[in-house]
């Protein structure tokens, strides 16, 4: 037995990345459709939030993320323009993050094609502009003056839903989908927390312990915390995406890591005990 | 079956192409009302409807009746396109000036067995017929009562002043709330000039908006729940400061503008005297007066510590990341392999890049004393640039300039993972013999480190990214946590004047520390205390202390 | 020529660190102007610098091809990509869609190229998670046993198929008037001890960096412009 573990102890990784992988892969091959999805309470309160916007509300949804966190969060950023979509929202959009930008645009296109809404009418995507920080502090100024032109070229001053947004306390909501900075915090920092406007959003979940901070402090209405939390929000906006589709993987790799680690403390403590007695 | 519904989808299709948009179904008049007439000494009621997308073709007749079952009398006619909200002649406030609402004003109701004119007090029946060609639509009934409408009283302490400690963009409105709060609505109407025209800048209902909701601190501003406070920045014609020119970017001058406040409830009405005021900006932000003392404190005890430190041994306590480094040197030494030293992901304008790149020249030079290599792989630039001139100066200081690489510190990409990988790479290919980790990291934290590990590598990190470090914690042999990663430089040097700030920031914490400790305390009294309170208007939460503005961020 | 090289950027170091920490305490638009001209000027910097950056890469990658060293190849992969994706740049004229409405190779080159490899490089987190927790967490003392705990139980508990089993099979939902489900105990391990610790530190880390930040703007440490004093 000692033997054994001893040998578990020093396996090559690469064994482990196998199992990873075959734990992720089995359910996108064949969906495993476990049960027990059910919304948190921060993923809840942003979804009670929106519900209770009035229609015309407007909205600010900054994509600040890059492809490698498309997967994780894209989802998220689908099913909150497309609420916004359902509840009549005007919807303004925009990244930080120079490498988001065609990301953004499709995410923001796609669900108003689909919800039938009308560019520069329900929705506006300004793009992404440079400066990180001072595009925020900019923005709360004018945000005609930090984006004169959306990323169509079309003059802001020309874009109807454009007129009585001027600064960033005119939004009833903004959001940032951040896979890092900057993101969720910066926009906080720097611009919600300012303006009092309330925020929401979402995060890879690498950062989702960071941004407990946030939720626990009330600086957010709500929050969507990685996949786990788009399925959580596709479940109360009762469609099936992307995130739902992926819990499974995150399931079984889950239970495989926690897994690993029981064997491999099983492991130490088998192995150290004849040292401990020496 | 795929096949034959192609063309039929197609030829639906050329079908709906064809048509012209369809006309609009007639419908009841929307959103009829009848209210008493506001602000007038009684007698008379306003009626007010939906403009309808057929107005052009339809004319409307208001009936009325004693009673719900009828008999209904025609009182009033109006054309569909005649008679509009913002016609009625009435100030600016709670009637509101739609232009595509109709209204009518009815003084007289027709005979059958009813007074000829509106009383005031009697209950009458109204509801609307709209006649389009030979389609007649109408409304459901309802009752409307006139009443004389004297006048309210004055509102106490109305004061429009500019909002202290901004831009030039605001102005604030006070004034005491009254008995009838519940029932009242104020509005504050803005001008360009004293005889108007007159327009609503902000409204609130009696009882919302006092002064606390403000959000300054004591030290400026009241915290009496009994005085409202509106905080006016727009008129309708834009906003009180204009805009920035986007093409020019410069800004008109302010012009003057004129307030009033005005108070309505039911149909009777209130109003100020008009005030004139110009929102002027202000120097000072004194809404941050304590950050500013924080700021000159903090920087007053730093200097004076590092003063008393210049003539004095200062213990500093192990951190045994940093004493790792002679052996991660002496160990590359040994094996002949280099030393992997990266700095972050973020720009020299982190002080997490800037106590990296300190770090880095310590390090360098105990390189430079052992003849061995370090290659420092960039993702920014300019941090190249300063890294390169620390890492010479470090072989110069060391007496090796002649063993000093121009390729040591070289850029690599700003792309995340493409830098991470390209990273990843050479370790895999190099084997370094030790691999340093400081500055700021994301996601790639794991991947460089986990790298570093699996080929065997001695590794130190050192990062204020929180949300990294559990990774650095898993993968590293030593981790600098948080301030640590600030402290290196001292800790290596031990430069009498680096050392000092460290003993300022010890300061600084005990501060803080003892701060929280009594701000804890206070807060938990507040909400005790407040929780006992009966009263819902007397009831506070521990944000309402003062001495929370003390610490509050603005 | 010692001017230009020390003492001047302390100087420059001095007021520009002044001029910032006093800007946030000026509410005028000027003084926001100023901010705006500052980070512009970081960026336009920035800008030149990442020439520098290009100038480094190509010396280190010619310096490999022209010694022919191990994997000089790849070296040539990395002018040929620069290269490329400059070319497809300005064929699409730096648009993404082109006039006609069709995605221009640009758009191609990130969707099919920048996308996927980005994707897969931070995807390999999920396999490094795994093979960095099987190596090092290991239940030695007390503290990393604590750690341990929490580590399942945060990794278990977040998985909703647990919080079925735990609360729909098992019935464990509250335990003498504490709610005990799972999502309950995780978001106390989130938002009790874990933000408590993150608090800590942060108090720490800006500490921390506003007395590095003192310390450049007074010129008290000047290691970073190369040397001691």
């Amino acid at each position: 037995m000692r033997e054994l573990f001893e040998k578990l102890l020093k396996m090559d990784r690469r064994w482990i990345f196998l199992l990873v992988g075959i734990a992720l892969m089995v359910p996108i091959l064949k969906p495993l459709k476990l049960p027990g999805l059910k919304a948190s309470t921060p993923v809840q309160d942003l979804y009670t939030y929106i519900e209770g916007l009035p229609e015309g509300s407007k909205v600010l949804i900054s994509f600040d993320f890059d492809p490698a966190s498309k997967p994780e969060l894209e989802p998220m950023g689908a099913a909150i323009v497309r609420h916004c979509m359902r509840k009549k929202l005007k919807v303004v959009a925009m990244t930080l993050w120079v490498t988001g930008a065609s990301l953004a645009q499709r995410v923001v296109e796609s669900e108003a094609t689909a919800a039938g809404a009308k560019y520069g009418e329900d929705y506006v995507y300004l793009g992404w502009k440079p400066g990180n920080v001072a595009v925020i502090t900019g923005m709360r100024e004018d945000i005609h003056v930090v984006f004169p032109k959306d990323s169509k070229q079309t003059d802001l001053s020309k874009i109807p839903m454009m007129q009585d947004i001027r600064r960033l306390r005119d939004f009833d909501l903004a959001f940032s989908f951040a896979a890092g900075s900057p993101g969720l915090d910066t926009w906080i920092a720097y611009g919600a927390d300012k303006e009092k406007v309330k925020m929401g959003g979402g995060s890879t979940a690498v950062n989702v312990p960071s941004m407990a901070v946030f939720v626990q402090s009330g600086q957010l209405v709500g929050f969507i915390g990685a996949l786990r939390g788009a399925a959580e929000y596709e479940l109360l906006m009762n469609f099936s995406g992307t995130a739902t589709r992926g819990m499974d993987g995150i399931a079984l790799g889950s239970y495989l890591v926690a897994a690993l680690i029981i064997l491999a403390n099983i492991g130490y403590w088998l192995t150290r005990k004849p040292k401990g007695v020496a | 079956m795929r096949i034959a519904a192609v063309p039929l989808t197609v030829l639906l299709a050329t079908a709906a192409l064809g048509q012209e948009a369809a006309p609009p179904v007639p419908e009841a008049p929307k959103k009829f009302a009848v209210v008493d007439f506001p602000f007038d000494g009684g007698g008379a009621l306003a009626a007010t409807w939906e403009k309808m997308p057929y107005d052009d073709r339809v004319s409307y007749v208001i009936l009325s009746a004693p009673a719900k079952e009828g008999p209904w009398t025609a009182c009033l006619t109006v054309k569909g396109t005649e008679g509009w909200k913002s016609e009625a002649g009435l100030p600016p406030g709670g009637w509101g000036g739609e232009k595509d609402v109709h209204y009518a004003k009815i003084t007289k109701l027709a005979d059958a067995g009813m007074a000829p004119v509106v009383e005031d007090g009697r209950e009458t029946w109204f509801r609307i017929r709209a006649t389009l060609d030979d389609k007649v639509l109408e409304s459901e009934p309802v009752a409307a009562t006139s009443s004389k409408n004297p006048p309210l009283a004055a509102v106490a302490e109305v004061k429009f002043e500019d909002f202290t400690s901004d831009n030039g963009s605001a102005v604030a409105a006070t004034w005491r709330a009254g008995p009838d709060d519940e029932k009242t609505t104020y509005y504050v109407l803005v001008a360009a000039s004293e005889n108007g025209p007159w327009a609503v800048a902000e409204s609130t209902p009696g009882g919302e908006n006092f002064m606390p909701d403000a959000g300054l601190p004591f030290w400026l501003w009241g915290r009496d729940k009994d005085v409202h406070f509106l905080k006016i920045t727009k008129s309708p014609l834009g906003p009180l400061q204009p805009n920035e020119d986007p093409a020019t970017h410069t800004r008109a001058p302010t012009p003057d503008w004129w307030f009033r406040l005005v108070a309505e409830s039911g149909g009777s009405r209130w109003e100020s005297a008009p005030v004139k005021l110009r929102p002027e900006w202000n120097v000072f932000d004194w809404a941050k007066l304590n950050k500013f003392f924080y700021m000159i404190g903090f920087a007053a005890v730093c200097l004076v510590v590092i003063r008393i430190a210049r003539g004095r041994h200062l213990f500093i306590r192990r951190i045994p990341g940093l004493d790792a480094v002679d052996e991660a040197v002496g160990r590359a030494t040994e094996m002949g392999k280099p030393i992997y030293y990266l700095t972050g992901r973020n720009s020299m304008t982190d002080v997490s890049t800037v106590a990296a790149t300190l770090i880095l020249g310590e390090i360098a030079k105990k390189v430079a004393t052992y003849d061995t290599q370090i290659k420092v792989p960039h993702t920014d630039a300019i941090v190249m640039a300063v890294c390169q001139e620390i890492t010479r100066e470090a072989y110069i200081t060391a007496g090796r300039p002649d063993a000093f690489r121009e390729d040591s510190n070289f850029f690599v990409t700003d792309d995340q993972f493409g830098y991470t990988a390209a990273v990843d790479g050479m370790m895999v290919r190099e084997k370094p013999a030790a691999c340093f980790y400081m500055g700021y990291y994301y996601a790639e934290a794991l991947l460089l480190a986990e790298t570093g590990a699996s080929t065997g590598a001695i590794q130190v990190a050192g990062t204020d990214a929180d949300h990294q470090l559990p990774f650095f914690v898993t993968a590293c042999d030593y981790t600098l946590i948080g301030e640590e990663l600030y402290a290196a430089g001292a800790y290596l040097s031990r430069e009498p004047v680096l050392v000092g700030t460290l003993r300022a920031q010890d300061v600084g914490k005990a501060v803080i520390l003892a701060g929280l400790l009594i701000l804890t305390v206070v807060a938990t009294i507040a909400q005790w205390v407040s929780a006992s309170e009966t009263d819902p208007k007397k009831a506070w939460s521990w944000q309402e202390v003062w001495i929370f503005d003390l610490v509050r961020g603005n | 020529m010692l001017f230009a090289k020390r003492q001047l950027p302390l100087i420059i170091c001095f007021v520009v660190g002044v001029v910032t920490a006093l800007q946030d305490f000026v509410p005028t638009n000027f003084s926001q102007k100023v901010s705006i001209w500052l980070s512009d000027w970081y960026i336009i910097a920035a800008m030149f610098a990442s020439l520098l950056g290009f100038g480094s890469v190509a010396l280190v990658h010619s310096g490999r091809i022209r010694r022919q060293m191990k994997g000089w190849g790849y070296s040539v992969l990395v002018f040929v990509g620069v290269v490329a994706m400059f070319a497809v740049g300005v064929i699409s004229g730096g648009k993404e869609v082109s006039d006609s409405g069709s995605p221009t190779p640009l758009t191609w080159m990130y969707v099919y190229a920048m996308v996927p490899l980005q994707a897969t490089m931070f995807s390999l987190l999920g396999f490094y998670v795994a093979s960095a927790a099987f190596r090092s967490f290991r239940a030695k003392s007390l503290e990393s046993t604590l750690l341990l705990a929490a580590a399942l139980i945060v990794l278990i508990g977040n998985v909703p198929f647990s919080n079925y089993l735990w609360s729909a099979k098992m019935g464990l939902t509250e335990w003498q008037g504490i709610k005990i489900g799972m999502p309950d105990i995780v978001g106390w391990v989130m938002s009790t001890p874990n933000v408590a610790a993150r608090r800590g530190v942060a108090f720490g880390v800006a500490l921390g960096a506003i007395a590095t930040a003192l310390k450049i703007i007074f010129g008290i440490e000047r290691a970073y412009l190369g040397g001691g004093d």
